[in-house]
Protein backbone atom coordinates (compact mmCIF):
# COMPACT_ATOMS: atom_id res chain seq x y z
CA UNK A 1 0.00 0.00 0.00
CA UNK A 2 1.04 3.59 -0.59
CA UNK A 3 0.36 5.80 2.39
CA UNK A 4 0.71 9.54 2.67
CA UNK A 5 1.43 10.22 6.34
CA UNK A 6 0.55 13.75 7.41
CA UNK A 7 2.08 14.71 10.75
CA UNK A 8 1.38 17.89 12.68
CA UNK A 9 4.86 19.11 13.55
CA UNK A 10 6.18 21.79 15.84
CA UNK A 11 9.66 22.48 17.11
CA UNK A 12 9.55 25.35 19.63
CA UNK A 13 13.22 26.16 18.97
CA UNK A 14 12.63 26.77 15.25
CA UNK A 15 8.94 27.13 14.43
CA UNK A 16 6.59 30.02 15.15
CA UNK A 17 3.54 27.85 14.42
CA UNK A 18 2.82 24.19 13.95
CA UNK A 19 2.48 22.89 10.38
CA UNK A 20 1.58 19.73 8.45
CA UNK A 21 4.53 17.70 7.17
CA UNK A 22 3.82 15.00 4.58
CA UNK A 23 5.72 11.76 4.08
CA UNK A 24 4.97 9.35 1.22
CA UNK A 25 5.55 5.78 2.35
CA UNK A 26 5.75 2.83 -0.09
CA UNK A 27 5.12 -0.87 0.52
CA UNK A 28 3.16 -0.33 3.70
CA UNK A 29 1.52 -3.51 4.92
CA UNK A 30 -2.17 -3.45 5.97
CA UNK A 31 -1.18 -4.99 9.30
CA UNK A 32 1.46 -2.35 10.04
CA UNK A 33 0.63 -0.20 13.05
CA UNK A 34 0.61 3.59 12.84
CA UNK A 35 3.48 3.44 15.33
CA UNK A 36 5.47 1.42 12.74
CA UNK A 37 4.92 4.19 10.18
CA UNK A 38 6.01 6.88 12.63
CA UNK A 39 9.11 4.92 13.58
CA UNK A 40 9.90 4.42 9.91
CA UNK A 41 9.76 8.19 9.40
CA UNK A 42 11.90 8.81 12.46
CA UNK A 43 14.41 6.05 11.65
CA UNK A 44 14.75 6.48 7.88
CA UNK A 45 13.40 9.86 6.75
CA UNK A 46 13.60 12.49 9.48
CA UNK A 47 15.25 11.74 12.80
CA UNK A 48 14.06 15.02 14.31
CA UNK A 49 10.46 13.75 14.63
CA UNK A 50 9.44 13.75 18.29
CA UNK A 51 7.05 11.15 19.67
CA UNK A 52 6.54 9.17 22.86
CA UNK A 53 6.43 5.38 22.85
CA UNK A 54 7.42 2.79 25.36
CA UNK A 55 6.00 -0.72 25.39
CA UNK A 56 4.49 -0.58 21.91
CA UNK A 57 1.77 -3.06 22.92
CA UNK A 58 -1.09 -0.95 24.24
CA UNK A 59 -0.16 -1.34 27.89
CA UNK A 60 1.86 1.73 28.86
CA UNK A 61 -0.35 4.31 27.14
CA UNK A 62 2.51 6.61 26.19
CA UNK A 63 1.75 6.86 22.45
CA UNK A 64 -1.79 8.22 22.63
CA UNK A 65 -2.33 10.71 19.81
CA UNK A 66 -5.00 12.06 17.50
CA UNK A 67 -5.13 9.84 14.42
CA UNK A 68 -7.53 10.79 11.62
CA UNK A 69 -9.32 13.06 14.08
CA UNK A 70 -9.80 10.51 16.86
CA UNK A 71 -7.67 9.79 19.91
CA UNK A 72 -6.02 6.37 19.68
CA UNK A 73 -2.87 4.55 20.71
CA UNK A 74 -0.54 4.53 17.69
CA UNK A 75 0.60 1.02 18.72
CA UNK A 76 -2.95 -0.41 18.70
CA UNK A 77 -4.34 0.88 15.41
CA UNK A 78 -3.48 -0.93 12.19
CA UNK A 79 -3.23 0.74 8.79
CA UNK A 80 -6.04 -1.46 7.45
CA UNK A 81 -8.36 -0.03 10.12
CA UNK A 82 -7.79 3.45 8.67
CA UNK A 83 -7.28 2.95 4.93
CA UNK A 84 -9.17 0.74 2.50
CA UNK A 85 -7.71 0.00 -0.93
CA UNK A 86 -4.15 0.41 -2.22
CA UNK A 87 -3.51 3.98 -1.21
CA UNK A 88 -4.67 6.52 1.30
CA UNK A 89 -3.79 9.25 3.77
CA UNK A 90 -3.32 8.99 7.52
CA UNK A 91 -3.25 12.14 9.58
CA UNK A 92 -1.49 12.23 12.95
CA UNK A 93 -1.42 15.10 15.42
CA UNK A 94 -0.79 15.59 19.14
CA UNK A 95 -3.68 15.22 21.58
CA UNK A 96 -5.75 18.38 21.97
CA UNK A 97 -6.06 20.37 25.17
CA UNK A 98 -2.51 19.85 26.48
CA UNK A 99 0.48 22.08 25.67
CA UNK A 100 2.64 20.70 22.84
CA UNK A 101 6.29 20.26 23.82
CA UNK A 102 7.47 19.08 20.42
CA UNK A 103 5.73 17.45 17.43
CA UNK A 104 3.53 14.65 18.89
CA UNK A 105 4.77 15.06 22.47
CA UNK A 106 2.45 16.92 24.83
CA UNK A 107 3.03 18.13 28.37
CA UNK A 108 1.16 15.60 30.54
CA UNK A 109 1.64 17.53 33.79
CA UNK A 110 -1.79 19.29 33.77
CA UNK A 111 -3.36 15.86 33.22
CA UNK A 112 -1.46 14.30 36.13
CA UNK A 113 -2.25 17.29 38.34
CA UNK A 114 -5.94 16.49 37.88
CA UNK A 115 -5.22 12.80 38.47
CA UNK A 116 -3.52 13.57 41.79
CA UNK A 117 -6.44 15.81 42.82
CA UNK A 118 -8.75 12.81 43.32
CA UNK A 119 -6.26 11.17 45.71
CA UNK A 120 -5.98 8.02 43.59
CA UNK A 121 -4.64 5.59 46.14
CA UNK A 122 -6.03 3.19 48.72
CA UNK A 123 -6.97 4.74 52.08
CA UNK A 124 -7.99 2.76 55.15
CA UNK A 125 -6.87 3.71 58.66
CA UNK A 126 -8.15 0.50 60.25
CA UNK A 127 -5.44 -1.90 61.40
CA UNK A 128 -4.57 -4.26 58.57
CA UNK A 129 -5.74 -7.86 59.09
CA UNK A 130 -3.17 -10.61 59.47
CA UNK A 131 -3.29 -11.78 55.82
CA UNK A 132 -5.24 -9.40 53.59
CA UNK A 133 -8.46 -7.38 53.30
CA UNK A 134 -10.81 -9.91 51.77
CA UNK A 135 -13.33 -9.05 49.09
CA UNK A 136 -16.04 -11.04 47.30
CA UNK A 137 -15.77 -11.38 43.48
CA UNK A 138 -18.96 -9.31 43.07
CA UNK A 139 -17.49 -6.51 45.21
CA UNK A 140 -14.33 -6.55 43.08
CA UNK A 141 -16.40 -6.50 39.90
CA UNK A 142 -18.08 -3.28 41.04
CA UNK A 143 -14.98 -1.23 40.23
CA UNK A 144 -13.32 -3.60 37.77
CA UNK A 145 -13.66 -1.36 34.70
CA UNK A 146 -11.79 1.52 36.34
CA UNK A 147 -8.79 -0.68 37.12
CA UNK A 148 -8.11 -1.07 33.38
CA UNK A 149 -7.14 2.60 32.98
CA UNK A 150 -3.56 3.13 31.76
CA UNK A 151 -3.56 6.94 32.14
CA UNK A 152 -2.92 7.55 28.44
CA UNK A 153 -5.09 10.72 28.51
CA UNK A 154 -6.94 9.71 25.32
CA UNK A 155 -10.29 10.22 27.09
CA UNK A 156 -9.60 13.54 28.79
CA UNK A 157 -8.07 15.10 25.66
CA UNK A 158 -11.02 13.98 23.50
CA UNK A 159 -13.50 15.74 25.80
CA UNK A 160 -14.97 19.01 24.42
CA UNK A 161 -15.72 20.15 27.98
CA UNK A 162 -12.00 19.80 28.77
CA UNK A 163 -11.05 21.65 25.57
CA UNK A 164 -13.31 24.52 26.62
CA UNK A 165 -12.24 24.58 30.27
CA UNK A 166 -8.82 23.12 31.07
CA UNK A 167 -9.58 23.27 34.78
CA UNK A 168 -12.30 20.61 34.36
CA UNK A 169 -10.93 17.56 36.14
CA UNK A 170 -11.63 15.33 33.13
CA UNK A 171 -12.83 11.77 32.56
CA UNK A 172 -9.57 9.96 33.40
CA UNK A 173 -9.38 11.43 36.92
CA UNK A 174 -13.05 10.57 37.51
CA UNK A 175 -12.44 6.98 36.38
CA UNK A 176 -9.51 6.75 38.78
CA UNK A 177 -11.65 8.13 41.60
CA UNK A 178 -14.44 5.66 40.71
CA UNK A 179 -11.98 2.79 41.15
CA UNK A 180 -11.51 3.73 44.86
CA UNK A 181 -14.98 5.17 45.61
CA UNK A 182 -16.61 1.83 44.81
CA UNK A 183 -13.93 -0.29 46.49
CA UNK A 184 -15.56 -1.43 49.75
CA UNK A 185 -12.17 -1.74 51.46
CA UNK A 186 -11.37 1.94 50.95
CA UNK A 187 -12.74 4.37 53.56
CA UNK A 188 -12.21 7.75 51.85
CA UNK A 189 -14.97 7.44 49.24
CA UNK A 190 -17.11 10.25 50.69
CA UNK A 191 -14.19 12.65 50.66
CA UNK A 192 -13.48 11.82 47.01
CA UNK A 193 -17.14 12.33 46.15
CA UNK A 194 -16.97 15.74 47.83
CA UNK A 195 -13.93 16.60 45.69
CA UNK A 196 -15.72 15.49 42.52
CA UNK A 197 -18.90 17.37 43.50
CA UNK A 198 -17.03 20.65 43.24
CA UNK A 199 -17.50 23.16 40.46
CA UNK A 200 -14.75 21.68 38.27
CA UNK A 201 -15.69 18.08 39.02
CA UNK A 202 -18.19 15.71 37.43
CA UNK A 203 -20.81 18.39 36.68
CA UNK A 204 -18.77 19.72 33.77
CA UNK A 205 -19.41 16.40 32.00
CA UNK A 206 -22.05 16.76 29.23
CA UNK A 207 -22.38 13.03 28.47
CA UNK A 208 -20.86 13.54 25.02
CA UNK A 209 -19.36 9.99 24.96
CA UNK A 210 -16.12 11.04 23.18
CA UNK A 211 -14.21 9.62 26.14
CA UNK A 212 -15.88 6.22 25.85
CA UNK A 213 -15.14 6.09 22.12
CA UNK A 214 -11.51 7.15 22.63
CA UNK A 215 -10.60 4.75 25.43
CA UNK A 216 -8.14 2.16 24.07
CA UNK A 217 -8.99 -0.11 27.02
CA UNK A 218 -12.71 -0.04 26.20
CA UNK A 219 -13.64 1.33 29.61
CA UNK A 220 -17.28 2.58 29.62
CA UNK A 221 -16.02 5.96 30.84
CA UNK A 222 -19.29 7.88 30.48
CA UNK A 223 -21.12 5.20 32.45
CA UNK A 224 -18.57 5.37 35.28
CA UNK A 225 -18.91 9.16 35.38
CA UNK A 226 -22.71 8.78 35.59
CA UNK A 227 -22.28 6.35 38.50
CA UNK A 228 -20.18 8.91 40.34
CA UNK A 229 -22.81 11.60 39.64
CA UNK A 230 -25.50 9.32 41.05
CA UNK A 231 -23.40 8.56 44.12
CA UNK A 232 -22.91 12.29 44.75
CA UNK A 233 -26.67 12.80 44.40
CA UNK A 234 -27.32 10.14 47.04
CA UNK A 235 -24.87 11.67 49.52
CA UNK A 236 -26.39 13.38 52.54
CA UNK A 237 -25.89 17.15 52.45
CA UNK B 1 -3.80 8.40 56.78
CA UNK B 2 -6.54 10.99 57.02
CA UNK B 3 -9.36 11.77 54.64
CA UNK B 4 -8.15 13.25 51.37
CA UNK B 5 -8.52 16.86 50.45
CA UNK B 6 -7.55 18.64 47.30
CA UNK B 7 -6.36 22.16 46.79
CA UNK B 8 -7.41 22.03 43.13
CA UNK B 9 -11.08 21.53 43.88
CA UNK B 10 -12.62 23.26 46.84
CA UNK B 11 -16.19 24.33 46.03
CA UNK B 12 -18.47 21.70 47.56
CA UNK B 13 -21.96 23.14 47.13
CA UNK B 14 -24.95 20.91 46.43
CA UNK B 15 -26.45 23.18 43.78
CA UNK B 16 -24.91 21.39 40.78
CA UNK B 17 -26.15 18.01 42.05
CA UNK B 18 -29.71 19.36 42.26
CA UNK B 19 -29.34 21.04 38.85
CA UNK B 20 -28.21 17.73 37.33
CA UNK B 21 -31.26 15.97 38.77
CA UNK B 22 -33.49 18.73 37.46
CA UNK B 23 -32.03 18.24 33.96
CA UNK B 24 -32.69 14.50 34.02
CA UNK B 25 -36.20 14.82 35.43
CA UNK B 26 -37.27 17.71 33.19
CA UNK B 27 -35.64 16.03 30.17
CA UNK B 28 -37.70 12.87 30.69
CA UNK B 29 -40.93 14.78 31.29
CA UNK B 30 -40.45 17.12 28.32
CA UNK B 31 -40.40 14.19 25.85
CA UNK B 32 -44.12 13.17 26.19
CA UNK B 33 -45.20 16.77 26.78
CA UNK B 34 -43.54 18.00 23.59
CA UNK B 35 -44.64 15.10 21.40
CA UNK B 36 -48.28 15.36 22.47
CA UNK B 37 -48.05 19.13 21.94
CA UNK B 38 -46.57 18.64 18.45
CA UNK B 39 -49.19 16.03 17.53
CA UNK B 40 -52.08 18.30 18.59
CA UNK B 41 -50.67 21.38 16.92
CA UNK B 42 -49.33 19.92 13.68
CA UNK B 43 -50.84 16.46 13.08
CA UNK B 44 -54.43 16.69 14.31
CA UNK B 45 -54.71 20.43 13.67
CA UNK B 46 -52.91 22.94 11.53
CA UNK B 47 -52.41 26.66 11.01
CA UNK B 48 -55.73 26.64 9.08
CA UNK B 49 -57.76 25.37 12.03
CA UNK B 50 -55.94 26.88 15.00
CA UNK B 51 -57.26 30.36 15.67
CA UNK B 52 -58.37 32.51 18.60
CA UNK B 53 -61.70 30.70 18.92
CA UNK B 54 -60.06 27.26 18.82
CA UNK B 55 -57.59 28.21 21.56
CA UNK B 56 -60.34 29.64 23.79
CA UNK B 57 -62.82 26.80 23.31
CA UNK B 58 -60.60 23.73 22.94
CA UNK B 59 -57.65 24.59 25.14
CA UNK B 60 -58.17 27.46 27.53
CA UNK B 61 -61.68 26.36 28.54
CA UNK B 62 -60.29 23.17 30.09
CA UNK B 63 -58.16 23.62 33.22
CA UNK B 64 -56.32 20.36 32.44
CA UNK B 65 -54.88 21.73 29.18
CA UNK B 66 -53.84 24.94 30.89
CA UNK B 67 -51.98 22.98 33.57
CA UNK B 68 -50.45 20.81 30.79
CA UNK B 69 -49.20 23.90 28.98
CA UNK B 70 -47.89 25.37 32.23
CA UNK B 71 -45.88 22.16 32.84
CA UNK B 72 -44.48 22.34 29.32
CA UNK B 73 -43.56 25.99 29.84
CA UNK B 74 -41.84 25.36 33.16
CA UNK B 75 -39.96 22.19 32.30
CA UNK B 76 -38.77 23.49 28.91
CA UNK B 77 -37.88 26.86 30.46
CA UNK B 78 -35.90 25.43 33.36
CA UNK B 79 -34.22 22.76 31.20
CA UNK B 80 -33.28 25.27 28.54
CA UNK B 81 -32.06 27.88 30.99
CA UNK B 82 -29.91 25.44 32.93
CA UNK B 83 -28.50 24.00 29.69
CA UNK B 84 -27.53 27.47 28.54
CA UNK B 85 -25.99 28.19 31.96
CA UNK B 86 -23.86 25.04 31.61
CA UNK B 87 -22.66 26.05 28.15
CA UNK B 88 -21.83 29.50 29.51
CA UNK B 89 -19.89 27.97 32.36
CA UNK B 90 -17.72 26.12 29.85
CA UNK B 91 -16.77 29.22 27.92
CA UNK B 92 -17.07 32.22 30.26
CA UNK B 93 -14.30 31.86 32.82
CA UNK B 94 -14.41 35.36 34.28
CA UNK B 95 -16.54 35.05 37.42
CA UNK B 96 -18.08 38.53 37.34
CA UNK B 97 -18.95 38.32 33.64
CA UNK B 98 -20.44 34.87 34.17
CA UNK B 99 -22.50 36.08 37.11
CA UNK B 100 -23.74 39.11 35.19
CA UNK B 101 -24.89 37.03 32.22
CA UNK B 102 -26.57 34.46 34.49
CA UNK B 103 -28.44 37.19 36.39
CA UNK B 104 -29.63 38.68 33.08
CA UNK B 105 -30.70 35.22 31.85
CA UNK B 106 -32.40 34.50 35.16
CA UNK B 107 -34.35 37.75 34.93
CA UNK B 108 -35.56 36.94 31.41
CA UNK B 109 -36.44 33.38 32.44
CA UNK B 110 -38.41 34.50 35.49
CA UNK B 111 -40.27 37.06 33.38
CA UNK B 112 -41.14 34.48 30.70
CA UNK B 113 -42.17 31.79 33.22
CA UNK B 114 -44.03 34.31 35.42
CA UNK B 115 -45.96 35.98 32.61
CA UNK B 116 -46.65 32.62 30.95
CA UNK B 117 -48.00 31.15 34.18
CA UNK B 118 -50.19 34.19 34.84
CA UNK B 119 -51.55 34.02 31.30
CA UNK B 120 -52.24 30.29 31.53
CA UNK B 121 -53.47 29.85 35.08
CA UNK B 122 -53.91 33.04 37.06
CA UNK B 123 -55.14 35.85 34.89
CA UNK B 124 -58.83 36.76 34.85
CA UNK B 125 -59.87 36.38 31.23
CA UNK B 126 -63.14 36.88 29.40
CA UNK B 127 -63.04 35.73 25.81
CA UNK B 128 -64.18 38.31 23.31
CA UNK B 129 -65.60 37.08 20.01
Amino acid sequence: MDIRLRIRRFNPEVDQESYWAEYDLKDVQPVDRVLDLLEHVKGHIDGTLGLRRSCGHGICGSDAMRINGQNMLACKVLVRNLVQGDKGTIQVEPMLGLPVIKDLIVDMEPFFEHYRAVVPYFINDDPAPERERLQRPAERERFDEGTKCILCAACTTSCPSFWADRTYIGPAAIVQAHRFIFDGRDTAGDSRLAILASEKGVWRCRTIFNCTMACPREIPVTQLIAEVKKAIGKQKP
Amino acid sequence: MTAPTSSLLHDRGRFEAYAWRLMRLSGILIIPLVFVHLAIMHLFNSVYTIDYQWVVEKRWALLGWRIYDAFLLWFAGLHGFNGLRNVLKDYVHHKLVYRGIVIAMLTVMMAVLGLGTIALIGAPFSPVF
